[in-house]
């Protein structure tokens, strides 16, 4: 299958269809990808921050990202379900959109290392993180996933 | 009297007007607003899971919420000074959806809300921060806190499809 096709897969789905010919379906998924948006930047923002050296230095790197963990992953579930419903009403949309690619290359890399390095920097004892690659980390981490969030909100404009 | 002349007037400005024209400057207004939103939002989510005690309850609360503080506020401003340039440019269209009356109501709460907390049981961390669980009133003000942002975001949301 092409990428086109692929895209164009999405857009005739029964549920690409279902939402756009709904009034309020869009709008209601899209508060959900905003609502988990808070839920993933929000948690991330603090773990990274304490990479970072600032925010809640008190607690054990470890810590931070155990306990916030679950939050993250309610917020990317809820991202990657509503934004793949979003995707499929207006595939073809996305697929003309300059915008859209940049979103997706961010979220590749944000996934990828969210599921590397930085699940690996997040699980060692905070003695054991070189001072230079947690802040790495936590600045990559930062920068990828704020990407996403501005590449997804040009989507709208370009 | 309506307040509807008021916020043609605001709207109809030279800078509502330049906003709402221009090609990159709404579009920027609004990447601040959903950014801003992120970090204040996102941290006071962190502060009310620790206040209703669903995340970390075996941390002592300040060391939690005190140091997320400056940034959430940092996000807040941002947040607030990008929605009042967005409210600016569609004043009007604003006035007439319901959904950004929700929104501002909720806003409002939110605010009261906050501003309680901080002036009673805020100033006071020191009988409570060391405790595990947090009086009633702290847990309390963290599930009205998280009620009062979901319902800032959805009708904020709304607002904007409602203006289209």
């Amino acid at each position: 299958m092409t990428l086109i096709g692929l895209f164009q897969w999405f857009d005739n789905s029964w549920v690409g269809m279902t939402i756009r010919s709904s009034t309020y379906a869009f709008a209601l998924i899209e508060c959900f990808h905003l609502l988990g948006m808070v839920c993933l930047l929000g948690s991330l923002v603090a773990i990274d921050l304490r990479l970072l050296g600032f925010g809640m230095t008190r607690v054990p790197v470890t810590k931070v990202a155990s306990a916030l963990a679950p939050v993250t992953w309610i917020g990317l579930t809820t991202m990657i379900v509503t934004g793949t419903l979003l995707f499929s009403s207006e595939a073809m949309k996305c697929y003309q959109n300059e915008a859209f690619p940049w979103k997706m290359i961010f979220l590749f890399f944000g996934l990828l290392t969210y599921f590397t390095i930085h699940r690996w920097i997040t699980r060692q004892d905070d003695s054991r993180i070189g001072p230079v690659w947690g802040k790495l980390v936590g600045f990559l981490s930062l920068a990828l996933w704020f990407g996403v969030a501005l590449a997804g909100r040009a989507i709208a404009f370009v | 009297m309506t307040l509807l002349p008021f916020f043609e007037w605001i709207q109809d400005t030279a800078i509502g007007t330049s906003i709402r024209e221009s090609i990159f400057v709404f579009p920027i207004v609004e990447t601040i607003h959903v950014i801003g939103l992120a970090l204040s939002v996102g941290l006071i989510l962190i502060t009310d899971l620790r206040l209703t005690g669903i995340v970390m309850a075996g941390e002592r609360p300040v060391d939690i919420i005190r140091p997320l503080k400056v940034l959430m506020i940092t996000g807040f401003v941002l947040m607030f000074s990008s929605g009042a340039l967005l409210f600016w440019a569609e004043a009007a269209k604003c006035y007439k959806s319901p959904a950004f009356r929700f929104k501002m109501i909720f806003l409002l709460l939110a605010g009261l809300n906050a501003l309680y907390f901080e002036s009673t049981l805020g100033r006071n961390t020191a009988a409570w921060s060391a405790a595990t669980v947090l009086p009633s009133r702290a847990r309390l003000a963290g599930w009205l806190s998280l009620i009062c942002w979901i319902a800032v975001i959805s009708f904020g949301r709304w607002t904007a499809y409602g203006l289209k």
